[in-house]
């Protein structure tokens, strides 16, 4: 349970722009010293002044870096400060946030910088490195991608609930990349809006693969008072873990007897959502106090159909609907909860670690209501679900602002 | 000679032979495991239980026959593994196994019309791609039953 | 000697054909007459990028086994070809992995001839009737295709296929009678150490099958003649090794069977040459129709390895396998056609990268 007298607060953030590009120019340590320095600006503080970094990304074969920890701490001049590193495919990022939440909330660390993000055009072989992220001996060596296990899931999802064209699909897509046109830091930003009809496919909703970094410096609630009067406080975190292998995620035995009670079904197939992310999304809501209907704004990882899938493991629409939600724009700016406002990973970008930080980023940026053409109206609750894998690594975070009132 | 053959390896890691060898029976038998506490069937082959968390598991022979759950017939060429994209468009499936266990394979050798969710299929056995030693790898594909 | 023989049977061949005219029209290394019509292949089998021997004979070892579940108590497998995916180490304990074979098995490879399936047979039979086996699976393998060379007048008609018997003495099929060899040392094709490609060593033509293919399976098969005191017209059916349809005719001929007995065994029009396996399933397709009683002739060749020329009798226990599983003709019947293009591209012929360029998406 939250402890009161140590709330955790979001105090400043900042991101690489363009995340869905290739960035030749730069190494992986300028983009993260970009991102890092944005975010200490942004929280009016010096680099010197932290106690501890949890940095993500992908892994050591993307770009060819071990002991990224110390990597980390030399590239951004903080040595010899802990820099904690971890790598939990593309949910990495919000791991790393949980992680220094708790370091926070222990009362160990007052203030901690989360930085995220990968560079895979550095590697030819990029694609085989993401991939053993799997089960490997029986998928990984059989040819199988990550992109495999989400066309499976997206096939049986749009067959099981009805979606016989890619209508609803093309308008998730539009609406995304709306978003995206008032996104300054979006790689698709200043591009043509893609019409409705160009987006009606099965490719429409592939994300833009790239190179980015982004990072958020979290404090105590003491400590951020003494930066910022607007600090944005994490009220729910969680986080789950579940099998790699594609395979199990038709029975889900993987859970055992831990299987929520409210989720089985007679059929014993549950391949059309994500029980891994409906435990994060339930426990961050408990440990926040805050209803699903609280949620002003989310940012839920998209990829295929995994925006959807997230959306109703955030239960912002029932099982099978949150699609037909889209076309009817319950989820636009003005609708009941606007999703992934800063263009997602289809049209912001998509850099592996450093996607669960740039849902952070945005919602922030949505939370202080400095977030220009794309502010949702008076949001004051937000949200992001983030998947590692296949339904393997599910990351969950709830913030406020000061705005919010808590129920009793 | 290898080198008259073009058949891209890739090299990430060089592998030994022990990780297939261990894996064998897995990738040429579909052998899981079965808990014996529990009875629970598992594919692939497991260290622990997951229903009741026991460590008395059993090598199990899955059946070679099964359904297909649901499939998809991929035509984008991106980021297919080195050696597997000579087979384009690439195929791979869900396979419920009449056995218990669900496993994720690529379905072979039958006109793409036939690959549909509720297909009966048979495991065969066929070459993977080269392992990174050079090495043969042989492992599971199914064929959608006549 | 106890009295063994066939107990069951089973094939495999790739599901990928192409056409013969296709290749003809790339090379023009022969009129089409000449292969489609004369030697009777119109298409040839050709290998998937994700078969090789070793998945071909465990899937006709499977075929075997769908006709009588007992085979897999077999104590021994000999796998022969010419053409093993390894050079230095066997695929007869992949097979025997594969397929379930005890650890404790005679398992090994009989290399490197066109009749190697029918070595392996005889030594099989050997094996059992010496008391030393209790049931040997004897699997006849080749995968001629990945091994001929693009633009090689061979090329039109080089498939691959395998196929599997199992010699027992218990609910024995087709009894093994006798068989008789004949081998000397003529590189009438060869492929050395070290290389891809099987080339010919004399000019194509009468010559070079005078001296090879048709002097030594006349020799060794006349041997067996003599040696039971039959002629040709005593029997039902001629096998003879099937480079093409025409290769098994001729032989066929010479040692006095007539069309009708060897037309049953002919399958190659749609495969092409199987190496070892052609007189493995050429065998297999006559027990599919055989009766009892049925005496078959079954004669096999190998460059450089001779023939092997083997006599059977059909029991009354065919009846109870002919019926399970798959005929020859079903099985060869199930396939798709592709172009020259993804052939060569299937069966690794392209000169590529050692590792491919991807593209950033």
């Amino acid at each position: 349970m939250a402890d009161k007298k140590r709330r955790v607060c979001v105090v400043g953030v900042g991101n690489t722009a363009s995340p869905g590009t290739h960035h030749p120019w730069q190494t992986w340590k300028e983009m993260a010293a970009d991102a890092a320095y944005e975010a200490f600006e942004d929280a009016h503080m010096s680099a010197r002044e932290l106690d501890a970094c949890v940095c993500a990304y992908h892994g050591e074969g993307v770009s060819e870096q071990g002991g990224y920890g110390a990597a980390m701490s030399d590239a951004l001049g903080i040595s010899p400060i802990p820099v904690f590193a971890l790598s939990a495919n593309c949910c990495g990022g919000t791991t790393a946030f949980i992680n220094a939440y708790y370091l926070i909330a222990s009362g160990q660390f007052d203030k901690v910088l989360v930085i995220g993000g990968d560079k895979d055009g550095d590697n030819l072989g990029y694609t085989e490195y993401i991939n053993i992220s799997y089960d490997v001996e029986y998928d990984y060596t059989f040819g199988f991608r990550h992109r495999d296990g989400g066309s499976l899931i997206s096939n049986y999802y749009r067959k099981k609930h009805g979606y016989e064209g890619f209508e609803e699909m093309a308008a998730m897509s539009h609406q995304t990349h709306w978003f995206a046109r008032r996104n300054p830091k979006a790689s698709a930003y200043g591009t043509p809006q893609p019409s409705l009809e160009s987006l009606n496919n099965a490719s429409s909703l592939f994300s833009m693969m790239g190179e980015g970094q982004a990072a958020c410096v979290l404090m105590d609630e003491e400590t951020a008072l003494k930066f910022t009067d607007n600090p944005i406080y994490v009220d729910g975190v969680a986080y789950s873990t579940d099998s790699h292998y594609c395979g199990h995620k038709v029975k889900v035995e993987t859970v055992g007897p831990l299987m929520p009670e409210e989720l089985k079904r007679e059929d014993n197939d549950y391949f059309d959502i994500d029980i891994a992310g409906f435990v994060a999304a339930d426990k961050a809501y408990k440990m926040a106090g805050i209803s699903p209907e609280e949620v002003d704004v989310a940012q839920v990882y998209d990829l295929l159909l995994t925006c959807p899938f997230l959306v109703e493991a955030l239960r912002l629409a029932p099982v099978g609907e949150a699609l037909r939600y889209f076309k009817e724009g319950r989820f636009a700016i003005d609708g009941q909860c606007a999703v992934n406002t800063d263009g997602g990973n289809i049209a912001r970008g998509h850099a592996s670690g450093a996607d669960g930080l740039n849902q952070i980023v945005e919602n922030v940026h949505q939370l202080r209501g400095e977030a220009g053409e794309r502010q949702v109206k008076d949001a004051k609750c937000a949200a992001t679900l983030n998947i590692g894998s296949v339904n393997a690594q599910l990351g969950c975070v709830i913030m406020t602002n000061k705005n919010f009132v808590h129920k009793a | 000679m290898s080198e008259q053959f073009t058949e891209q390896i890739y090299r990430h890691t060089t592998a030994s032979v022990v990780r297939g060898w261990r894996e064998r029976r897995g990738r040429y038998l579909l052998e899981g495991t079965r808990c014996k506490e529990c009875g629970e069937v598992h594919f692939p082959r497991r260290t622990v239980c997951p229903r009741c968390n026991g460590r008395n598991l059993e090598p199990f022979k899955h059946s070679d026959t099964g359904v297909i759950h649901t499939c998809d017939i991929s035509y984008v060429a991106t980021g297919v593994h080195i050696g597997y994209g000579e087979n384009l468009p690439r195929i791979c499936a869900i396979i419920n196994l009449d056995s218990g266990a669900s496993v994720l394979a690529e379905v072979t050798e039958t006109p793409l019309e036939k690959i549909v969710p509720g297909a009966r299929v048979r495991m065969v056995v066929r070459k993977l791609h080269r392992e990174s030693n050079s090495s043969w790898m042989y492992g599971y594909k199914f064929v959608v039953e006549d | 000697m106890e009295k063994c023989g066939i107990v069951s049977y089973g094939i495999s061949v790739p599901y990928r054909r192409l056409s013969v005219k296709e290749t003809l029209d790339v090379w023009l290394t022969s009129s089409p007459d000449l292969i489609i019509k004369s030697m009777g292949v119109s298409e040839r089998a050709v290998l998937g990028f994700d078969e090789d021997g070793t998945t071909l004979a465990i899937d006709a070892v499977k075929a075997a086994g769908v006709k009588n579940n007992a085979i897999y108590d077999s104590d021994c497998l000999l796998l022969g070809t010419a053409t093993n995916p390894y050079d230095s180490r066997p695929s007869s304990t992949i097979v025997s992995e594969a397929t379930r074979i005890r650890y404790s098995a005679l398992s090994s490879d009989i290399q490197f001839g066109g009749k190697s399936g029918t070595t392996a047979m005889i030594l099989a039979t050997g094996m059992v009737g010496a008391g030393l086996s209790k049931s040997a699976i004897a699997i006849g393998v080749d995968t001629i295709n990945r091994h001929t060379a693009p633009g090689d007048m061979a090329e039109p008609y080089a498939g691959a296929g395998a196929g599997a018997v199992v010699i027992g003495t218990e609910d024995v099929i087709a009894t093994i009678d006798a068989y008789e060899s004949y081998a000397t040392d003529l590189s009438d094709s060869f492929r050395v150490e070290g290389e891809r490609y099987i080339k010919s060593g004399m000019l194509y033509g009468q010559a070079r099958n005078d001296i090879g293919v048709y002097d030594h399976t006349v020799k060794a098969g006349q041997a067996l003649l003599q040696k039971l005191g039959l002629t040709a017209a005593d029997y039902t059916y001629c096998v003879a090794q099937q480079t093409a349809p025409s290769v098994a005719r001729k032989i066929a001929g010479k040692l006095g069977f007539s069309k009708e007995q060897v037309e049953s065994c002919l399958f190659a029009e749609t495969i092409g040459d199987t190496g070892s396996a052609s007189v493995m399933i050429g065998l297999a397709k006559v027990l599919d129709h055989a009766k009892p009683g049925d005496r078959i002739f079954v004669v096999s060749y190998g460059y450089g390895a001779g023939a092997d020329a083997i006599s059977l009798t059909v029991t009354d226990n065919i009846l109870n396998v002919q019926s399970k599983g798959k005929k020859v003709d079903e099985i060869v019947n199930r396939k798709q056609l592709i172009s020259y293009g993804m052939a060569a591209k299937y069966e690794y012929k392209y000169i590529r990268h050692s590792f491919p360029t991807n593209a950033y998406l």
